[in-house]
């Protein structure tokens, strides 16, 4: 890439460098560029940066070989981090690094490790057991596996058959990844829930939530949000149900009520702003958080009350039935705070807020 | 052919309808959706970007989480610029910078008990399926490699650079160029 060094010199290459860095500015900058025009050795030089550079330029993929699936689920990750900082200002300071608590972690449980290392050197070492927080139950025809994978997040791999998976949740702030079942053509998140999933060799073909909430995945497709009482099955490939990345946040609403499996599924439902006629819920949904930053508690409150009403069965009824308790505490009304949080658990009961809005009840006084 | 591009590369979706200043003004209101709308047209600069300067897949997805986290909580300092991206990018690299902090800490705490194994902060996983200039990038130091990397692949100006890594501008420059000099020195090596 480099001509070799007993080619041609100038005295004014080392001026190459400092033209590409912006390091000589004005009559200076003038004069190398004239001179540069002329000079077949520093034209040379110049070449070899600029070569170096798209050399490292061409290493890049441009995001072409991220896993679309590993993409969205870190999408999801992100917006539920956002979420809790949101409701919990006092937080702030701490998303600079909210991954340094999960780091620290392992690091601690790396310490435990290391002295039982030393304490215990010379035993033969034993690959530990996932260890599961979900319990599966699978049919005698399902292939699946279960492990632990990056970042402690648990595993399950179902290649086909069916399987039926509850996970207990320690709480909103166990800070720990939800479970993930990898299916034959996507992924499916638990967000603490009880549910079913089926798949045969290459398709997911059925997930049906009993309780809480999952995020189905699959490839080129947008994410689904699956609520309990939802019975997700594939529709036939829609022009509108492929959307580019940056529509990923569209929710496809599967039916409310389970559907018998031979019954075909009822066309799925998309949202989108614009395609709706009546209210939008992320419209007011956002008006209403906007309230809830801005220190307008009453009006946030109201506004999440309205969206709880109009929206019961939205994916963001959850998110808003807990704003609400939050907006009543700021605002010091106990009893209306113990109150929504009372038909939070009953609407609610295995929201992933649940801990934390029975916390709320019992103390009505405390900024959360 | 001899100054850089300023900005580099155009990014994917350049052509978008929302500006970056709005959807920055909006995060700085605490819309939720702006996070998204700015996360789907810049995660994959971000990502490719801490990829090539940590070559982990973990560390990318946790770094990545925190920046646009960290960018969340300032961006009612948003500058206004027309585009995010080498602001991203910036943060990206102050979030890499504090967890090699972290990890150098922790690394000289398990050093302190004795016979541990300390844990490698660049596997490099995938060495091996790395081209020339990118087993190169990985031989050299990690500041080097990211304010290269910053200065060619993502096309920030060495002020701003000097402004993300909060480093004088004349550490930039030696960096740059100290970074080119063993780039070249490791691919005319590997071409003989």
């Amino acid at each position: 890439m480099t001509p070799a060094k007993t080619e041609m010199t100038c005295g004014r290459s080392f001026q190459v460098e400092a033209l590409r860095d912006g390091r000589i500015v004005g009559a200076e900058r003038k004069s190398f560029e004239r001179h540069l025009a002329s000079c077949p050795a520093c034209a040379r030089d110049a070449g070899a940066l600029e070569e170096l550079a798209v050399a490292a330029r061409a290493t890049h993929d441009d995001g072409r070989n991220d896993d679309e699936l590993r993409v969205l689920r870190e999408r999801t990750r992100l917006l539920a981090a956002f979420d809790r900082t949101l409701v919990s200002p006092g937080r702030g300071r701490r998303l600079a690094m909210p991954s340094a608590r999960r780091w620290l972690a392992p690091a601690a449980v790396a310490v435990l490790a290391a002295a039982l290392v030393v304490t215990w050197r010379g035993h033969p070492t034993v690959e530990p057991a996932p260890s599961g927080r979900a319990s599966v139950r699978a049919d005698a025809t399902t292939t699946w596996s279960r492990r632990l994978g990056g970042g402690g997040r648990e595993e399950i791999t179902l290649r086909h058959g069916l399987l039926h998976i509850h996970v207990d949740h320690p709480g909103a702030e166990g800070g720990e990844r939800p479970l993930l079942v990898l299916l034959p053509d996507g992924e499916l998140e638990d967000v603490g829930t009880t549910f079913t999933v089926i798949a045969d060799d290459a398709h997911t073909t059925r997930v049906a939530v009993e309780d809480g909430r999952v995020v189905l995945r699959l490839r080129g497709r947008p994410a689904v949000d699956i609520r309990a009482g939802d019975d997700w099955s594939p529709e036939p490939p829609r022009a509108t149900l492929v959307a580019p990345p940056a529509a990923a946040a569209t929710e496809i609403v599967p039916n409310r009520h389970p559907t018998p499996p031979s019954r075909p599924a009822r066309p799925a439902q998309i949202q989108t702003p614009a395609a709706s006629s009546v209210p939008d819920p992320l419209v007011e949904f956002r008006a209403a958080s906007a309230a809830l930053r801005a220190g307008e508690n009453r009006r946030a409150a109201s506004a999440f009350a309205r969206f709880l009403d109009e929206h019961a069965r939205d994916p963001m009824a959850e998110d808003a039935a807990y704003l609400r308790i939050i907006a009543l505490q700021r605002m010091g009304a106990g009893a209306e705070m113990k109150h929504a949080a009372g038909e939070y658990v009953l609407r609610f009961p295995t929201g992933f807020r649940r801990a934390e809005v029975e916390r709320l009840a019992r103390q009505p006084g405390d900024a959360p | 052919m001899t100054s850089r591009s300023p900005r580099g590369r155009l990014e994917a979706g350049a052509a978008q309808a929302t500006p970056d200043p709005e959807i920055m003004r909006r995060l700085a209101a605490g819309d939720s959706g702006a996070l998204g709308e700015l996360y789907d047209r810049h995660c994959h600069s971000v990502r490719r970007f801490l990829a090539q300067v940590t070559a982990n897949a973990e560390d990318v997805d946790d770094l990545t989480h925190a920046a646009f986290l960290a960018a969340a909580e300032i961006a009612g300092r948003y500058d206004g610029r027309p585009s995010c991206r080498p602001w991203l990018i910036g943060i990206a690299a102050q979030m890499l910078r504090r967890r090699k902090r972290m990890f150098g800490r922790f690394r000289a705490f398990l050093s302190s008990l004795g016979g541990a194994q300390t844990p490698s902060a660049d596997p490099a996983r995938g060495f091996q399926e790395r081209t020339d200039i990118g087993r190169a990038l990985l031989a050299i130091s990690e500041p080097k490699r990211v304010t290269f990397l910053m200065a060619e692949v993502e096309g920030l100006t060495c002020p701003e650079i000097a402004a993300a890594l909060k480093i004088p501008i004349g550490t930039v420059w030696t960096r740059l160029h100290a970074a080119r000099r063993e780039l070249r020195q490791a691919l005319e090596s590997s071409e003989r």
